[in-house]
């Protein structure tokens, strides 16, 4: 779906990926882990093309990304960050319904993707009228969430879309994730600094830092066969992992 | 509204009618213009200009009291006016002060290169001469105007322009040596300031009423400095030629003024309160035997309210349509080409310092005089708050948004119009009511150059030292400055609340 290929990055003079290569597959969910700094927001904003390489490629979907295709590729891209990122001066269901009223949609056929979105996200539909500030932290993560899957998008990506939540609500919306994502299909990136989080959401989990990809694999693989010290660091900071 | 709104056309439609006039070959239906300068007897020379030729049937409008020597002299050059009183000290050590030979050549010769012709004069002098209150002037034994160099602490303040002349302060200052430093302020308040004793020595017209009224005493000017001052008016060379009949005319005020004529005449209007078209209506029928022109009053103070409120509204309205048409978009590039926008935001800054009367003055070789120059100069004023505010708001918008709305697949246009702009709008509210503030403030001074407005009483008060009338345009000013500010709040609370 996804691969980077001798990316060169940096910030301010600043290098951080150097020769950086990744594949990420389709159909299935990815992790990308690591302390703050190692680099993995910046792959997803990479993807978007709302940051561009020094140099390398990015291919995705079987063709390199271009200027061109940039608007397409964030089209058919579900992008979820921390704070949500609604807009303040919309109602829930104008964020929701923005593109997809860009795009044509019809009124009916909005209507009907919102009720399997509230229902797959458990929002009650009449949270969708309210502002984004008369609305809980979690209900404004499902609403966001329900943004990025409007448009049915192929990929979505995921920046540590529950860190700024309570553990309550975090560990509700983590589980619902997980059946959406097993329900849906779709090809997920998941960014998190938390192993428990990216083992119980994802299937394949990359641990990054300072711009190096340290190991990749199943979390077994993590548990089993740490590759180095760092690793092991890594995973001993978290607690409460699965078996 | 609609009404008003048919007002303004109306305005509009007058506006371009009387350009429209002003530029057509002169014929004998087209008015005569006459202006006159922001003092007394200024307006009173006009006004008997102007009711002369109405007398004897010739179409004559009085645009009175349009601001300083400047002003006129560069109006009557571009064909805004036709003719205006000036004084032949003021033509020689000030309007043609950078000609050679201009102290000792014969003015006619001197305002011919110029293009303009005089008549004979009036038949006064109204010289400048320093003056003190009598109490003071003799318990400091100062009769001369070299008796100043004894007593340096003296507050001295002269008319603004008095203050700049080449015949005025400056070369009064170097002549006598005079140690004092002089400050500048409005002529009709500088004798409030003698009586009240803020000040000590003032300037003085010899023919002012307040001479008298005040007892003051004319300090004699030993050392020959003042030079002469004969009124006589002026008027274009080339438009004579289609108007022989009108110079004609006019002739008949040669000589007619004394200076104890012209004195009592300023005395009427300044101490008696009597209007300038009253007693030039008097002093026409009294001396010439002219039928007295119907001079009563043809407005009430409605009527003046309305006029003057609609002036100011044009002036502001369109002022401010056209600074938001060039500024939101402006401010706008400079949000996203910072670059760009540190050279814009510092040429209007740099646009914004220019004094507001200075860039009135600015306008008129180029725009003339009346509300056009005063509307551009408005809306130079009003770009500043409007584009800064823009940008600002723009600038503003949290970065994770910004972001958000590219990564969700909006082009940039639809960014702007959806995200953007709604979410810096009370930002860039605020920036508009600041303008409309700053603008209907400075509107005022639209009078100075025939722009009318609510500039227009404030400035006959202050020259009539007529309370009344300076609050019945400073009221409405100021309550204009509210509505629009409380319309804007009003707006402003229906807007989202920025990011």
């Amino acid at each position: 779906m996804i691969q980077f290929r001798s990316i060169e990055f940096g910030f301010a003079g600043q290098r951080l990926f150097k020769d950086f290569n990744l594949n990420i597959v389709a159909g299935r969910s990815t992790a990308l882990m690591g302390s703050s700094g190692s680099g993995k927001s910046t792959l997803l904003r990479l993807i978007l093309g709302l940051l561009t390489p020094d140099a390398g490629e990015i291919v995705v979907g079987g063709e390199p990304l271009t200027a061109d295709r940039l608007i397409d590729i964030r089209r058919r891209t579900g992008y979820l960050i921390q704070s949500g990122g609604l807009f303040p001066h919309l109602t829930a269901r104008d964020n929701v319904t923005l593109m997809a009223r860009r795009s044509g949609w019809n009124p009916r056929q909005i209507d009907q993707r919102l009720a399997e979105l509230a229902e797959l996200t458990r929002l009650k539909m009449d949270l969708l009228k309210r502002m984004p500030s008369a609305l809980s932290g979690g209900q404004r993560q499902r609403v966001a969430l329900m943004r990025a899957l409007m448009l049915d998008p192929d990929l979505l990506l995921l920046d540590e879309p529950f860190s700024a939540l309570d553990p309550l609500i975090r560990h509700e919306l983590q589980d619902e994730l997980k059946a959406l994502i097993g329900e849906l299909n779709k090809t997920v990136v998941l960014v998190s600094h938390d192993v428990a989080e990216a083992a119980w959401l994802a299937d394949h989990l990359v641990l990054l830092s300072e711009g190096e990809i340290i190991q990749q694999g199943a979390f077994s693989v993590f548990r089993d066969q740490p590759a180095t010290p760092f690793v092991e660091q890594f995973l001993a900071a978290s607690r409460g992992l699965p078996e | 509204m609609s009404g008003l709104l048919f007002r303004f056309v109306g305005l509009i439609a007058a506006g371009l009618i009387f350009t429209a006039t002003a530029t057509a070959g002169k014929n004998s239906s087209t008015p005569v213009v006459v202006g006159s300068k922001n003092f007394t007897e200024s307006v009173l020379l006009g006004e008997l200009a102007t009711q002369l030729l109405i007398a004897r049937g010739i179409p004559a409008v009085h645009r009175e009291a349009l601001g300083g020597s400047r002003i006129l002299w560069n109006a009557l050059q571009r064909g805004d006016i036709d003719v205006y009183p000036e004084y032949s000290g003021t033509l020689r050590f000030e309007l043609l002060a950078n000609v050679v030979e201009a102290t000792t050549a014969p003015l006619d010769k001197l305002l011919s290169g110029e293009g303009i012709a005089a008549l004979p004069p009036f038949g006064f002098a109204n010289n400048y001469a320093m003056g003190m209150a009598e109490p003071r002037a003799e318990g400091l034994h100062i009769t001369r105007v070299s008796d100043l160099l004894r007593h340096a602490g003296l507050k001295i303040g002269v008319s603004n322009e008095f203050l700049h002349r080449a015949d005025g302060w400056p070369g009064l200052k170097a002549a006598y040596q005079l140690p004092q430093l002089a400050t500048g302020l409005d002529h009709d308040l500088a004798y409030r300031g003698l009586v009240e004793g803020d000040l000590d020595v003032i300037d003085l017209y010899t023919t002012d009423a307040e001479i008298s009224y005040y007892n003051l005493r004319v300090l004699v000017d030993d050392r020959s400095y003042f030079p002469d001052y004969h009124a006589l008016l002026l008027y274009r060379a080339n438009w004579a030629a289609d108007r022989p009949e009108v110079v004609g005319l006019l002739a008949a005020l040669s000589g007619q003024l004394s200076e104890v004529d012209i004195s009592r005449l300023n005395s009427l209007q300044k101490l008696d309160k009597q209007p300038a078209k009253e007693v030039a209506a008097q002093f026409l029928e009294n001396r010439l035997k002219l039928a007295p022109a119907d001079v009563r009053p043809q407005s009430n103070l409605r009527k003046e309210l309305w006029i003057t409120t609609s002036q100011q509204l044009f002036m502001v309205g369109v002022s401010m349509f056209a600074a938001l048409l060039l500024a939101l978009p402006l401010g706008v590039l400079a949000a996203k080409k910072p670059a760009i926008g540190r050279l814009i935001l510092g040429l209007t800054g740099a646009v914004q310092t220019i004094p507001s009367l200075a860039l009135l003055v600015f306008m008129i070789p180029l725009l003339g005089i009346g509300t056009l120059p005063a509307i551009v100069a408005l809306f130079f004023y009003s770009l500043l708050p409007i584009l800064r505010n823009t940008e600002a708001g723009l600038s503003g918008i949290s970065h994770e948004l910004q972001e958000t709305a590219v990564a969700l697949g909006l082009s940039a246009w639809a960014r702007l119009w959806q995200i953007e702009l709604p979410l810096a709008s009370r930002t860039i509210l605020a920036g508009i009511k600041t303008a409309a503030v700053i603008n209907i403030g400075t509107a005022t001074l639209g009078a100075l150059i025939g722009a009318g407005g609510y500039g227009q009483p404030i400035l006959a008060g202050i020259r009539l030292d007529d309370t009344g009338l300076i609050l019945q345009g400073a009221i409405p000013a100021v309550l204009m400055a509210f509505v629009v500010q409380g319309l804007f709040s009003m707006v402003e609370k229906k807007l989202p609340a920025s990011s």
